[in-house]
């Protein structure tokens, strides 16, 4: 019998969810939960409000699935910009409170104590540095480098070309060097 | 655009990420870059994603279940439910509508008008607040136009928070739902709304509306908040969410309604220029640096400020290279200028807002820059060449050493402030290179 690619499961449970199939939409739920807490983890660093948001963008979802366009991103990757705007508004409402309690553990490369504090130290800075930097260069550091997507499929999601992705990412990162440069020193 | 050094870092980064290359391979091969690349590879290969972090089981499967229940308690909301209705045949879709239109009709006679009246003031748990709904629903199937149905539903969203901030003590099992119809009601009116724009209105009016009406609802949300038992507030916290999320999105909105008033005003401006009416382009191109102006305003109210001076860019571009593909000569150099003034102002704009300055004040710098600069060249250069850009760039120089002295103390373009001007020039001996008066 012909297997059925994961692509295409998820592109007919797009499809029947998008017909008001609930059911479907739990499926595709099932499908990305994890990545999208762990997307929203990394940003806020706190397992309750982790919780709260992972819930609003799967709800946020259902009620924008039928202006969600096949544009040659995945469906992931539309969840996750909905977490973005998601956690910028939890920020803005805090007041852009940044006490972050950062959750990267150190790497396994790490072995000794004094190893381990300082690759968390060094995760920490970096972590807060990419929190002060504009929405949409977080979204591209945060999709390129952490959820590891490719420029074609951020460019897709973005509506913008690989280069102007490419340009902002640059530009992030030369701001994420300011930002430590100026906290070191 | 991007250029060969962004290339050369996305490659570097993702040479060394799949092994293909060390740091230094990378540096070695592009020796001139290595002090720009070098602390950029280092931050990028840094950003590591987390150890995996998993959301717990319990976790997954009561979100599960929530959303289940969300998603069926609003049905009605959702686009399965239009395609539903979509997928009947044409007679089918003709008779459920003549159906709906005597159901209400009958509904609103039996009841009779002196009921409808009295049902306006109904709460939840009353017994005339079906017919209020009943009402609604009926507006709502009146209104044809998308802009009716925005308005509509702005209306009744206001509605539930005037309830809501009426309702009884004894009554509060009623926030939650109260609350969710308010969300549920202020997004189908950005909806259409958005439908508006999309679809080539005039949406700027609207949205003004809802700008308006939805920083009402932030202070009425913000006193009922102050008012409900403790019980209640994490719904009013949610609504107030809510309500700041949808303003966020209004104000999107507008500055893209404004984007596309100046997109279609372009796209007149051709046509005049086509019919050789040059008073009517020179008009409407006045028009345009409006509705530029206005989209920059509403842009500066929202937190996207860079994407949205991206898109207009984009916008922009596409109509006047359309526009200037067909029309008569005497017509292209007034709208090469306002080409040029629109990217070189976005351009500007961007890179005020990279160095945290508000775009508003960032556009209108610009503009008197901008103002400042056109008589000097006018008919002496050709818009965008080289000699134009250098006379630009040199009389950028001049004019950030003039604008410290006068900033926050004069009004750009009053008496005070060209006579400053004036004298400034006559110091520096700048006469030669600014002939004519700053505004004329």
């Amino acid at each position: 019998m012909e297997q059925i690619e994961p692509a295409e499961i998820e592109a007919l449970l797009i499809e029947q969810a998008a017909k008001g199939d609930a059911q479907s939409f739990a499926r595709l739920y099932d499908l990305h939960v994890d990545r999208v807490y762990r997307h929203i983890f990394y940003r806020v660093s706190d397992i309750g409000v982790a919780e709260d948001l992972t819930q609003e963008v799967f709800l946020k979802g259902w009620q924008a699935l039928h202006r969600y366009k096949r544009t040659g991103s995945p469906f992931v990757a539309w969840l996750l910009t909905i977490a973005h705007n998601l956690v910028i508004d939890h920020y803005r409402a805090r007041k852009r409170e940044t006490s972050l309690e950062p959750s990267i553990l150190p790497s396994d490369s790490a072995t000794t104590p004094q190893q381990i504090a300082e690759v968390r130290w060094e995760q920490r800075e970096l972590e807060r540095a990419i929190m002060q930097l504009r929405p949409e260069q977080q979204l591209v550091i945060v999709l390129r480098f952490i959820d590891g997507f490719e420029y074609s499929e951020i460019a897709a999601l973005l509506r913008k070309s690989e280069g102007a992705v490419r340009v902002i990412q640059h530009r992030a990162l030369k701001e994420l060097r300011r930002i430590l440069g100026k906290e070191i020193g | 655009m991007a250029t060969k050094k962004e290339e050369i870092l996305a490659q570097c980064i993702a040479d060394v990420k799949a092994g293909r290359a060390s740091v230094e391979d990378c540096l070695a091969k592009y020796p001139r870059l290595r002090k720009e690349l070098e602390p950029l590879l280092k931050i990028a290969l840094a950003i590591e994603p987390p150890p995996e972090v998993s959301p717990s089981p319990t976790f997954k499967a009561r979100a599960r279940a929530r959303l289940l229940a969300q998603i069926h308690a609003q049905r009605p909301v959702t686009k399965g439910r239009r395609l539903r209705y979509i997928s009947w045949t044409p007679r089918e879709r003709r008779f459920s509508m003549v159906a709906i239109v005597i159901a209400i009709i009958v509904a609103l006679a039996a009841i009779g008008g002196g009921t409808v009246y009295a049902s306006q003031d109904a709460l939840p748990g009353d017994v005339l607040y079906p017919v209020k709904t009943t009402i609604e629903d009926a507006r709502l199937f009146f209104a044809f136009s998308d802009e009716a149905k925005a308005g509509t539903y702005l209306a009744i969203a206001g509605t539930r928070l005037d309830e809501l901030s009426r309702l009884p003590e004894d009554r509060s099992r009623f926030v939650e739902r109260l609350m969710e119809r308010y969300r549920y009601n202020l997004e189908r009116g950005l909806d259409f709304a958005e439908q508006r724009i999309e679809q080539g209105g005039n949406a700027s009016g609207l949205l003004a509306r809802f700008q308006e009406r939805l920083a009402h609802h932030q202070e009425v949300l913000q006193t009922v908040y102050e008012q409900v038992p403790e019980e209640a507030q994490p719904a009013i916290e949610h609504a107030i969410n809510v309500s700041g999320q949808g303003l966020e999105r209004a104000n999107r909105l507008r500055a893209r309604a404004h984007l596309e008033n100046a997109a279609q005003r372009l796209a007149r401006v051709s046509e005049m220029a086509q019919a050789g009416r040059m008073d009517e382009v020179i008009e409407l191109l006045g028009e345009y640096d409006e509705d530029l102006a206005s989209f920059v305003e509403a842009a500066s109210e929202t937190g996207d400020v860079e994407l949205l001076l991206e898109l207009a860019c984009e916008r922009l571009d596409l109509v006047f290279v359309d526009v200037l593909a067909i029309v008569p000569d005497e017509a292209r150099s007034a709208i090469e200028d306002a080409r040029l003034k629109t990217m070189k102002g976005f351009d500007e704009a961007t890179e005020a807002v990279d160095r945290g300055q508000d775009l508003k004040d960032a556009w209108q710098e610009f503009e008197v820059e901008w103002e400042e600069f056109m008589p000097q060249w006018e008919g002496e250069m050709e818009p965008g060449s080289e000699e134009w850009q250098n006379a630009w760039q040199e009389f950028e120089v001049e004019w950030e050493k003039f604008r410290p002295q006068w900033e926050g103390e004069m009004e750009p373009g009053s008496e005070e402030w060209r006579d400053a001007w004036q004298e400034f020039k006559t110091e520096r001996g700048h006469s030669q290179l600014v002939p004519t008066p700053p505004i004329p």
